[in-house]
């Protein structure tokens, strides 16, 4: 039996899917990107038809180990048009890049729009406020939806906006409203991003960010527009790096 | 490399410049070097390259030790007809790496653009050694950052600043032509005597000379699909013009553009026939600025023209000396040329928009990355003009700001190469 390989290797972590010949997603894994992730990598290579790389260390593995690389956009449109099929629109948020990517309807994208070089609207952001809050990132989220009284940030550099933090951590601000006013920040530059992108309909959220459901609520609000979230959103890239496998393959 | 007398004879920091070269030198072999099926006519530009700040300064000081005027510039509107009529060498300043920037923040707010802060930084660390042998830098007022730079480099080297309008009414023309007098007057003063009419008119063909020969690089990279040269090989090119001698450079570039005739006849391309043709256009790339040329073409995709100051602003159009009789009327000429520059510093400038508009049907080009370098403020503002129009007319384009660091180097990847992949 076939088996397709997609490798999103991101600036946080490294997501695997497998995909089987008839396209089923057969399994999926995720490790954090730390030192000596090749040899990981090279690992999962084994026993499998093709594979194709993703994500910001795709140009080492793909030398490494000689497989096609193609760039996170292109995972990301082919990711989410396999798990949402009739989606116009693509926000998705990573490690240390935010995107909004316009799909055509058949897999491929016509455009896109790109946060980089800075934290400011991505999951590192809120990663190295859980670190500050004491929480794990998982919990920002529930946190922020138990706030009651909402305090805001205004720097949207993480270098100072985690001094904005300590400041209200000193004035006694709720933890919960810390939260909210972390997340609400990296919603409203995130809607920015997408309403001057032209977003209107249609709209999948993926990548890391997803998993922070009171992210995807204020994005949504913001918008005034529904978002779905995939299962498994942080794996849509590696879906499709998977996917363009088995296109590689058979053409 | 021998040249260590020279360096000291002009004041400057051996040691740190020794460093910059091993730096520039590491770039160049991998960049430029290690490549393939780079046209032979590039062995001139690689040996100019790697005598940059060897022989040709030694050139440069044989015209200064002759008593003919050295004049470096940060600008395409300084007239360097009028220099190079005048007998003198009229060159870019160091300032398209990083390697000076954290110099420069010492004395410069760091939201300035990098090109100011590095030519600035190079000047306070005297490790370019064509700031160090000019008898002037000409400064200009394309800008607020560099107008209120000109007055700190003023108190570390000889700076005159030429005001350029910033609108093309008759009111600026005539201050343009006053700044072009001005101009001449001090490049006389400089050498001792008046510069008649046949030098002046001769410095105009000379450099007529060369704006015909990079006009002709500029046609044949994109003559039709055969890509003869690559982007960065072309950008090279576009870059040494301001550092060569004008006739010998004029001469080289025509011998190279003579091979790639050669080649677009036999169809040797450096690109697949089916790659996508690019056009970046916005601020100049100074050497050894090649960060997005060689992101671009890894990925796949042949740059075809620059539409920037190291590129099609500098060489589009030539100074028409027709019924020139007086060095007035050579003047007037000029005055012509200069106030045609579409620089984003005028307002309004609505010319630049119609030629990239044009350059990209001309070219054929499947995209336009649009290239802004971190607070340029003009370029980057007009950004939304020019990719709204492009935008109108269904060309994509991709908006790139960045500046001289390689820390974001994958991050432009990954745009350039989805950019790419979206072109396909």
């Amino acid at each position: 039996m076939s088996l397709f390989l997609g490798i999103d290797a991101g600036s946080s972590y490294i997501k695997v899917v497998w995909l089987s010949g008839n396209g089923d997603i057969a399994k999926m894994e995720l490790f954090p990107t730390t030192a000596g992730y090749e040899d990981a990598v090279s690992r999962m290579l084994e026993g499998v038809s093709s594979s194709v790389v993703t994500g910001y260390c795709r140009r080492r593995i793909s030398r490494l180990f000689g497989i096609k690389s193609i760039s996170e956009i292109k995972a990301h449109a082919l990711g989410a048009y396999r798990l949402c099929p009739d989606a116009r629109f693509v926000i998705d948020v990573g490690g240390q890049d935010s995107k909004v990517i316009r799909l055509n309807g058949d897999g491929a994208f016509s455009d896109f729009v790109m946060n980089d070089r800075c934290a400011a609207g991505t999951g590192r952001f809120l990663e190295v406020v859980s670190q500050r809050l004491g929480v794990s990132v998982d919990r920002l989220s529930e946190l922020a939806e138990r706030c009651r009284k909402p305090a805001t940030i205004s720097s949207m550099c993480v270098v100072f906006a985690e001094s904005e933090i300590v400041s209200l951590l000193a004035q006694g601000e709720p933890v919960e409203s810390i939260a909210y006013a972390v997340i609400d920040a990296v919603a409203t530059r995130i809607a920015s991003m997408a309403k001057g992108f032209g977003v209107e309909s249609k709209v999948v959220f993926t990548g890391g960010g997803a998993l922070c459901s009171f992210l995807v609520k204020r994005v949504s609000e913001k918008l005034g527009l529904p978002i779905k979230v995939p299962p498994h959103p942080q794996f849509a890239g590696a879906i499709g790096a998977a996917l363009e496998a088995s296109l590689v393959l058979s053409s | 490399m021998g040249y260590e007398g020279l360096y000291r004879e002009l004041d400057m920091d051996v040691e740190r410049h020794q460093e910059l070269m091993d730096l520039l030198f590491d770039v160049y072999k991998e960049l430029f070097l290690s490549r393939k099926n780079r046209p032979q006519g590039m062995a001139y530009f690689d040996g100019l390259m790697a005598e940059i700040h060897g022989k040709r300064i030694e050139e440069l000081m044989e015209i200064k030790k002759q008593g003919k005027p050295l004049v470096g510039t940060f600008c395409i509107f300084v007239p360097e007809e009028i220099v190079v009529g005048a007998g003198g060498a009229c060159y870019g300043l160091c300032g398209g790496a990083q390697f000076s920037i954290p110099d420069a923040e010492t004395h410069l707010p760091r939201n300035i653009c990098p090109l100011i802060k590095s030519a600035y930084g190079f000047k306070l660390q005297r490790t370019c050694p064509y700031t160090q042998i000019s008898d002037v830098i000409y400064g200009e007022t394309t800008c607020e950052a560099k107008k209120k730079t000109w007055e700190l480099l003023g108190k570390l080297h000889r700076v005159y600043v030429m005001h350029i309008p910033h609108k093309k009414g008759d009111v600026e023309k005539d201050l343009w032509r006053r700044e072009i007098e001005g101009f001449m007057r001090q490049v006389e003063e400089l050498r001792g005597s008046p510069i008649t009419y046949e030098e002046l008119k001769k410095g105009i063909e000379v450099v007529n000379a060369k704006r015909r020969a990079m006009r002709r690089l500029y046609s044949l990279r994109s003559a039709n699909d055969t890509v003869p040269i690559t982007g960065l090989d072309a950008l090279l090119v576009n870059q040494i013009a301001f550092y060569d001698d004008p006739e010998r450079y004029a001469a080289k570039v025509n011998e190279l553009c003579d091979e790639l005739e050669e080649r677009i006849n036999q169809g040797i391309s450096v690109f697949p026939k089916d790659a996508p043709r690019l056009l970046v256009a916005g601020t100049p790339m100074a050497p050894p600025n090649w960060k997005l040329h060689s992101v671009a073409e890894e990925a796949q995709a042949a740059v075809v023209a620059e539409e920037a100051c190291i590129g099609v602003r500098y060489f589009r159009d030539d100074v028409d000396t027709e019924g020139c009789e007086t060095v007035g009327d050579l003047l007037e000429a000029l005055l012509e040329r200069y106030m045609k520059i579409d620089c984003a510093c005028f307002t309004p400038n609505d010319e630049r928009v119609q030629h990239i508009l044009d350059m990209c049907r001309e070219k054929r080009v499947d995209g336009v990355i649009y290239y802004t370098l971190s607070f340029c403020h003009t370029y980057n503002v007009e950004s939304k003009k020019v990719m709204d129009a492009l935008k109108a007319e269904g060309i994509p384009v991709l908006r790139i700001e960045t500046d001289y660091s390689m820390e974001d180097v994958e991050q432009i990847r990954t745009r350039v190469e989805a950019f790419v992949e979206s072109l396909r």
